[in-house]
């Protein structure tokens, strides 16, 4: 009897421990994870790769939140003072330590860094010859890459000036990793040179309507010309944009506030955009959210970039005149009378925004004393009026990257530079003349400098181009420096009256044109190799 | 004290002398007692004893095979039990022997004296050969009586009385009383020893009373302690192990956490707690850090590692220890380099149930209150701060005019200018904790068993936020037979924690401290005010109104094991255990929207939509489960006063889990939260899932001659998935060796009668890094709980998921190692008069597993993997004495134990074009930002401070400031690198001791009779803390602000004030605070009602307590408490507060 419990024992002992001993126990792997193989053997998984590195490129809505748009980098618009990116830009308060932008340099976040995103073109590439794809999927796809890679080079360039040119898939070890910062013209054909490659490719649009917002040939010139344009080669540039026109497939939006409402993503004056889904994809922008009043939010504090007084007197009166020049402006309706994309683009006193009336006296219910609007006005342009603030996946607009009318304003900007005043003119009235708009032409002979520093300010407000105009035109101190105001109102008895008012005396330096590269990037390279920092950090 | 454990531990066939009694009174009775020769099978009669008497006897069935007895079975009731055996058993040659209440094991009469000698391990009362008062042999002249009694004055029986020198027994009756015949002499000498108590001896002068108190015996020595895969005697320890026991765990009642318990406890363990979240415990560091990775030491329940510690119901646990060098940890090598904490659980006793319960209210509050200024002041203050800034502008919400500060002064409109108290207004004062533990024990030789239930509820500081807990525990040990041994301990946690609704745990409390009393909570017509900084209103936040965040976790921890003991090879044996651990957890997070208003400056009202707008309901399902298979086969045998061991196990852990969500928002209703109640065109899910393996050969050997030359070697072979192929094992021995001096022949200092030294070395393992970094992976991205993924289609999106390349493959790296060394002494001063454990360790940590960051540009645009490429020496010592001692019968303790460490990175992978002070080569691992259990050695520059600029003239003549605004009340820093310009060049690396370099405990008590005081103080030293709340400015109005700088008040410890100014905003060393504290952390008072008072009421005993917990703190620090200024976590000290309690307590024996 006990010999029989002895072996049942024994027996369950063994079981235990034999049943431990199996060969390649500890050959795991990630259960959700693909790998090489899966991937570059694949075309579905291939063309996610690619749909992936379209969703990392950089887009001006994807500062809402902590940066604050790009606009509030610049004079265009103040930011809540609590603890924004941008505030320590427009006082001067940031070092090359102090993170501002180190980000975009290099970041696995959401969006990537460039270099995270200039790494996955050159993976794309590393594979291209052994994929299996037909020869015009592959061509299409690497294009598309191309004019990705472009993109990204570019934005980086947009922001530190020269970078190293990164065109192979690094590995530790690797002497490409401490590639110094290349020449401005190296940094800048490299770029061309991109686009160039996509631009023989691609088509001019897409005639399935789930592939629109890919790249095309239009995406490809029109960044050719913003980038010619910023390097001052403007003959080049007035080429790409007159290109980019002769493609006929673009045309002015008709209705300028509308033509940032979802329902009219993708419309005919769109040459290249970030698109968005929805909440039920996580695919979502935050521009909404941080923008509005917190009375329509019920979230969030303070609207976060607020127009400023010096933006809103940018707006011409209908007459075509400065509001200090012209007859039709009065100072206790101050925003009467204005050129229609003051209304399109900033929220006033007075204005009826998702049916209320908005009232900006501090204290308000929209502009409250415990979150208030730094300047009197709110951002309107982007800003969805049939906005469902949680659960409506079809309210992400898309952002618009770069439209017919910037390529109009940098043809413009080319043919005035180049003594071309009359064709500029021709160009900027077009943009007056739209039905939305509605302002009188510029008459003949009257095509100023100025008038087209005005009309690009107001046309592209808030859109994040301004950075980089201010730089071409050397007008920093004015700008990035400026003296910030904003309108502060009253009612005295039974009169509004309304105060322009000092909000910040903002700081600029020359250095400040171009960002800093990261301190802790430059330690990072061995001694000798060290980056060459920008000048003045 | 953990007298128990001795008692527990050794099943002692204990030899009373009321059986030698017995025993020699049969001779007489054997044949006398008249019988009517009626013959009864020994089984059967022992049978109808137990029926009438209870009780229980142990014995091998072959011994009473055949035997029979012709006592009169039929009038047993009337006659008293032990006449009873007697006149059974004698006549047979057998004996009894009692065990303990009720059990009572036989054995042939020859048989005694061998059991005598082994079985009790009271050893100088062992070598005494038996020999009765009745033998005759010695008769004594004079009669010698009194009472033996424990410390609380109960009477202990089966005391064993000898007269030194002879051969003269006698022990103590149920009452304790005792006679004794002796022939009187000078220097006469009573010994009177007990198993689980220490000897006492008493010299006979003239008295013929002597009453006895006697003290439970040291644990120190005798005590067994459990090590990695087995146990061993404390004496023979050549490992730094330090432990504590039930009994001293459970004089803590403040937490729900056993974590929380261990502070100031245990030498070498340090215990950080950085919040009071509720359900929450504490970070324990062993050791202190000696890598940068995850320094977490590896936890072990009942032989089972990973399973969670502050799952456990703290009244289960029979004792922690903490296993610190080599020797101890080497047969956990692959994961124990950052040193092991084995836990287990109470397992049943043979004897008569005993049923326990007990339950404790607790009364919490903070430590420390964070004090705030009113509006008035907070307007002031405002205002200043934006002057400095020139920006005062009370029309853009910059400031407040002189109007709006009067308003805020008087109170005349607190509708707009109210005075709000946020914490006061949403925080409890007083929360409150119960818990209630029931428990039964018992069993006989055959089986035993450990049952228990405990419920534990610990509210939040703020009402929405609880924890509560259910703990079942069944541990049962059977014999199957002779041979054959089965285990299986069952355990069942169920806890559930809930939190406000839209934003979790922590978040209201947090929005409490930061938003200013200038803001209304509720306005005079009983409105609640929205708060946009609070994303709504904190206090119908805190009240639950905004719907829950509830988490269910069930988790069931079940060990089953075999052990066989070979009959036919003496000494060794098989055990085959399997641990399967399953848990589940369930999240519901219901969101829901409430009224919330606005007032206008005209004073009207208007409803403003609150987030979401619409409820929503999101439920994530989680479940894991890890099964772990081990073999071992041990050995022990002993050859003349060789002494060996040996155990070579097998062992391996397969884990898996997987997890789901699903969401729906745009809830019609917000009275049930139920998935399917939420529109359906507004739903979303996903989920994913993991595994892992590990396997690994352990073995241990040891060796001693005379249990005086100590010797071990251990190692473990082990494997880990999470390194690439041909590079996943790794061999990790110790080796270890002991002498105990005060057993050699020359051996003669008087009084300290034990002394050891001890040293071992070893390596160990870590592997504590991400998986499957060999590979080069893409995750398929892209939903609405991820991001990522990218649509096309304009108006119409097609949205598709995206792929993301993981982190570059790393194709070769493996375990990180630890190379440890330790010395170790142990002495003790007469008995526990005064004891002394120190150790000296130094550990080398290499191979850390650390990406190569700072080596490496990002323009590779990738994450990068670990590689084996940092070195870190961590070296340090502890020290524990003790003293105890009896006034008459007050009976008293000190014990105080004192921890050092000091760490240095010797190498880290860094760029040579680092300048040398932002290096981290050469710096400690505890100046870091974040420690090492967030993953990311990230290294928290700032500059160095040089006080406050006071004049113009400072700040234009010395070294060019950070930034132009710059002036007379801000932060001076230094220029290190003397370019003549303060730049982010002259960072240096900040803080050396953000991790304590030296922890503590005092702890000391005192029993009289019943009565109890058990006090400990704790505390730690050499630790610094970084004040983020005031570098960052973010607490609005912290009283601390009063004190800034201005031109007439130079000397003010806080700058001068800023709203937008960067430079007093710059990491540096200005925050850096000394956060050394030291506190009272529990003084448990308690009484035990008298036994004799209880025993008609049927109960066993009653415990009484009443105590305290962090009563008081003594710190320089005073902003928040000090113990939560632990890093440079941006919120501080400023979450959930650190408690301080008072506990009530009660505890029943039945």
């Amino acid at each position: 009897m006990q010999r029989n419990h002895v072996t049942i024992g024994l027996m369950a002992i063994l079981i235990l421990a034999g049943s431990a001993c199996q060969k390649n126990f500890l050959n795991k792997a990630p259960l959700s994870q693909y790998s090489d193989d899966n991937v570059w053997g694949d075309s579905a998984l291939i063309s996610r790769f690619v749909d992936g590195i379209y969703g990392n490129i950089i887009s001006t809505y994807d500062y809402a939140g902590d940066y604050g748009l790009p606009s509030s980098f610049t004079d265009e618009t103040q930011i809540d003072p609590t603890f924004f990116v941008a505030n320590q830009v427009n006082l001067g308060q940031y070092t090359a330590a102090s993170n501002v932008f180190d980000a975009f340099w290099s970041s696995t976040g959401t969006p990537s860094g460039v270099y995270n995103n200039v790494r996955n073109c050159n993976l794309f590439f590393a594979h291209l010859a052994t994929m299996p794809l037909s020869l015009s999927t592959r061509q299409q796809l690497a294009a598309e890459v191309h004019f990705l890679r472009g993109y990204n080079y570019q934005y980086l360039y947009s922001i530190f000036g020269r970078f190293p040119i990164i065109d192979t898939v690094l590995s530790l070890g690797n002497n490409g990793l401490y590639t110094p910062r290349a020449t401005d013209d190296s940094c800048v054909a490299y770029i061309l040179r991109d686009y160039d490659s996509a631009a023989a490719v691609l088509p001019v649009q897409y005639s399935n309507p789930s592939d629109v917002g890919r790249a095309t040939v239009g995406a490809a010139l029109g960044m050719e010309c913003r980038l010619l344009l910023n390097q001052k080669q403007y003959t080049q540039a007035a080429a790409a944009a007159q290109a980019v026109m002769a493609l006929g497939v673009y045309q002015l939006f008709n209705d300028y506030a509308g033509m940032f409402y979802p329902q009219n993503d993708d419309n005919p004056e769109v040459i290249f955009d970030k698109e968005y889904a929805g909440d039920e994809t996580g695919q979502v922008n935050n521009v909404d959210l941080y923008e509005n009043s917190s009375f329509f939010t019920g979230f969030g504090a303070t609207p976060e970039d607020a127009p400023t007084q010096n933006i809103v007197d940018q707006y011409l009166m209908t007459d075509g005149l400065p509001w200090n020049q012209s007859p039709l402006y009065d100072s206790t309706q101050p925003y009467a009378n204005r050129d229609p994309r003051f209304a399109a683009s900033i929220l006033y006193d007075g204005c009826t925004w998702m049916g209320t009336v908005m009232d900006m006296q501090s204290g308000s219910f929209y502009n409250p004393v415990n979150a208030p609007t730094r300047t009197g006005y709110m951002l309107r342009k982007f800003l969805n009026p049939a906005y469902i603030f949680y659960g409506n996946n079809v309210n992400y607009g898309n952002c618009i990257i770069l439209r017919l009318a910037e390529i109009y304003l940098d043809y413009a900007e080319c043919e005035l530079q180049l003594g071309n005043a009359e064709e500029a003119r021709k160009y900027v009235n077009m943009l007056r003349e739209r039905p939305s708009v509605n302002m009188p032409d510029i008459p003949t002979g009257q095509m100023t400098w100025d008038a087209y520093v005005r009309e690009r300010t107001v046309e592209l407000a808030f859109e994040g181009e301004r950075w980089e105009d201010v730089r071409r035109w050397g007008i920093g101190p004015q700008t990035i420096g400026a003296a910030i105001y904003g309108m502060s109102i009253q009612t005295v008895g039974a009169t509004r009256q309304y105060q322009r008012t000092l909000v910040q005396q903002r700081y600029f330096d020359p250095k400040m044109y171009l960002f800093p590269i990261p301190l802790a990037e430059l330690t990072k390279y061995p001694a000798g190799q060290v980056l060459e920092q920008n000048p003045g950090w | 004290m953990g007298f128990s454990h001795l008692r527990k531990m050794l099943l002692l066939l204990f030899f009373a002398a009321v059986l030698s009694n017995a025993y020699n009174h049969s001779c007489g009775q054997g044949t006398g007692a008249g019988n009517s020769g009626k013959r009864t099978s020994l089984m059967e009669a022992l049978k109808q004893v137990n029926r009438v008497f209870g009780t229980n006897f142990l014995y091998d069935q072959e011994l009473l095979k055949g035997k029979t007895t012709t006592y009169d079975m039929g009038n047993i009731r009337s006659k008293p039990l032990q006449e009873v055996l007697k006149g059974i058993l004698y006549p047979s040659g057998l004996v009894f022997l009692y065990v303990k209440p009720d059990y009572y094991t036989i054995i042939p009469k020859e048989r005694v004296r061998e059991q005598w000698s082994t079985g009790a391990p009271a050893a100088d009362t062992t070598a005494i050969p038996l020999q009765t008062q009745d033998d005759g042999a010695v008769q004594g002249s004079r009669t010698i009586s009194g009472k033996v009694t424990d410390r609380e004055g109960n009477p202990l029986r089966e005391v064993y009385i000898t007269v030194r020198g002879t051969r003269i027994v006698s022990a103590s009756d149920k009452d304790g009383r005792y006679t004794i015949g002796v022939t009187p002499h000078k220097g006469l000498v009573l010994v009177f020893s007990s198993v689980g108590f220490e000897s006492q001896e008493d010299l006979v002068k003239s008295d013929s009373v002597i009453n006895v108190v006697l003290k439970e015996t040291s644990v120190s020595l005798q005590e067994v302690i459990v090590v990695g895969y087995g146990s061993e005697k404390k004496e023979d320890l050549t490992g730094a192990i330090s432990t504590v026991d039930s009994k001293e765990l459970n004089e803590n009642h403040s937490s729900t956490a056993v974590s929380d318990m261990l502070a100031g406890r245990l030498p070498g363990l340090y215990v950080q707690k950085s919040d009071g979240t509720v359900g929450t415990g504490s970070d324990l560091k062993i050791r202190g850090l000696s890598t940068f990775n995850n320094s977490n030491p590896l936890i072990v329940i009942d032989g089972i590692p990973d399973r969670s510690l502050d799952d456990l119901n703290p009244t289960d646990i029979e004792a922690i220890s903490v296993l610190k060098d080599a020797a101890a940890i080497a047969v956990y090598g692959a994961r124990a380099a950052n040193g092991v904490i084995l836990v287990t659980t109470k397992k049943g006793r043979v004897g008569r149930p005993e049923i326990t319960f007990s339950s404790t209210l607790i009364d919490q509050s903070p430590t420390f209150m964070y004090k705030k200024v009113g509006s008035y002041q907070y307007a002031q203050l405002q205002n200043e701060a934006y002057e400095n800034e020139n920006s005062f502008n009370p029309s853009f919400g910059q400031g407040f005019s002189p109007d709006q500060l009067q308003k805020f002064k008087d109170g005349s409109d607190p509708n707009h200018y109210p005075n709000t108290d946020w914490i006061k207004t949403l925080a409890k004062t007083s929360i409150l904790q119960s818990s209630y533990n029931l428990s039964a024990s018992g069993g006989n030789e055959n089986t035993k068993y450990f049952l228990s239930v405990g419920y534990v509820k610990n509210g939040g500081y703020v009402p929405v936020e609880y924890y509560k807990r259910w703990n079942l525990r069944s541990n049962i040990e059977a014999n199957i037979t002779h041979d054959l041994k089965v285990n299986l301990n069952l355990a069942g946690v169920f806890s559930t924690t809930n939190g406000e609704g839209v934003y979790g745990m922590d978040y209201v409390i947090g929005q409490a401290y930061s938003t200013a009393p200038t803001q209304v909570n509720q306005f005079t017509n009983g409105y609640y005010a929205y708060v946009p900084q609070q994303r709504g209103n904190a206090y119908v936040q805190s009240r639950g109104l905004t719907g829950f965040n509830t988490t269910n976790n069930n988790t069931l921890n079940s060990t089953l094991s075999l052990q066989y003991d070979l009959p036919w090879l003496k000494g060794v044996s098989l055990l085959g255990t399997a641990a399967y651990d399953k848990g589940y957890s369930f999240n519901k997070d219901f969101a829901k929207p409430y009224n919330q208003y606005s007032i206008d400056s005209s004073g009207n009202y208007t409803q403003i939509p609150s987030y979401p707008t619409a409820p929503y309901l999101s439920e994530t399902f989680t479940q894991s489960e890890s099964l772990t298979m081990e073999g071992s086969v041990n050995y022990a045998g002993a050859f003349g006063k060789h002494h060996v061991t040996g155990l070579l196990l097998y062992t391996q852990t397969e884990a898996s889990g997987d997890n789901f969500t699903a969401q729906r928002a745009n809830f019609v209703s917000g009275s049930l939260p139920q998935l399917s109640l939420g529109d359906p065109s507004q739903s979303t899910n996903g989920g994913s899932g993991t595994t892992s393996a590990r396997q690994g050969v352990v073995g241990r050997f040891t060796y001693d001659y005379d249990a005086r030359y100590l010797m071990a070697f251990d190692f473990r072979d082990d494997g880990s998935d999470i390194f690439p192929p041909g590079h996943r094992f790794g061999f990790f021995p110790a080796v270890s060796g002991g002498w105990i001096l005060s057993k050699e022949k020359f051996y003669n200092i008087k009084g300290l009668d034990f002394l050891k030294i001890r040293g071992s070395w070893g390596q160990l393992g870590n592997d504590q890094v991400s998986p499957y970094q060999f590979l080069t992976t893409y995750s398929l991205v892209g939903g609405p709980s991820t991001g990522g993924g990218y649509s096309f289609g304009g108006p119409n999106p097609v949205f598709y998921q995206s792929l993301q390349p993981g982190v570059l493959a790393n194709p070769s790296f493996t375990w990180e190692r630890a190379v440890m060394s330790n010395v170790g002494i142990e002495a003790h001063y007469k008995g526990d008069l005064l004891t002394l454990s120190a150790d000296y360790f130094h550990k080398r940590t290499k191979d850390i597993l650390a990406p190569p960051a700072l080596q490496v540009p990002s323009v590779i645009g990738t994450s990068l993997p670990d590689y084996n490429n940092g070195v870190v020496d961590n070296s340090g010592f502890e020290i524990e004495l003790g003293h105890s001692n009896h006034i008459r019968k007050v009976f008293y303790f000190i014990d105080a134990n004192v921890s050092f460490n000091h760490d240095k990175i010797v190498t880290y992978p860094e760029s040579q074009s680092t300048p040398s002070w932002q290096r981290i080569t050469g710096t400690s691992v505890g100046s870091f930002e974040n420690y090492p259990q967030y993953g990311i050695m990230q290294v928290q520059l700032g500059y160095h401070a040089q006080g406050l600029y006071q004049t113009a003239q400072q700040v234009t003549s010395g070294p060019t400031p950070l930034f132009s605004t710059v002036a007379p009340g801000d932060i001076r820093y230094q220029d290190v690198d003397k370019d003549g310009a303060i730049t982010a060049n002259d960072e240096v690396v900040l803080g050396k001791h953000f991790f304590p370099g030296i922890q503590y405990g005092i702890r000391w008590g005192v029993h009289f009779k019943g009565l109890e005081c058990n006090v400990l103080f704790q505390g730690t030293a050499e630790v610094q803390g970084y004040n983020s709340v005031g570098q960052y400015n973010l607490v609005p109005g912290s009283t601390e602000l009063l004190n800034h700088w201005t031109p007439q008040n130079p000397n003010a410890p806080y700058p001068r004030l800023w709203i937008n100014y960067q430079n007093n905003q710059q990491g540096s060393d200005y925050w850096i605070v000394n956060n050394a504290y030291m506190r009272v952390k529990n003084i448990e008072l308690a009484y035990s009602l008298p036994k004799k008072l209880l025993q008609r009421a049927g109960v066993k005993g009653i415990r009484v307590s009443f105590s305290g917990n962090n009563l008081i703190t003594l710190t320089k620090f005073k902003l928040y408490d000090p113990e939560s200024a632990v890093n440079t976590n941006s919120t501080g000290g400023l979450g959930n507060p650190i408690l301080k309690s008072f506990t009530a307590g009660i505890g029943l024996q039945f």
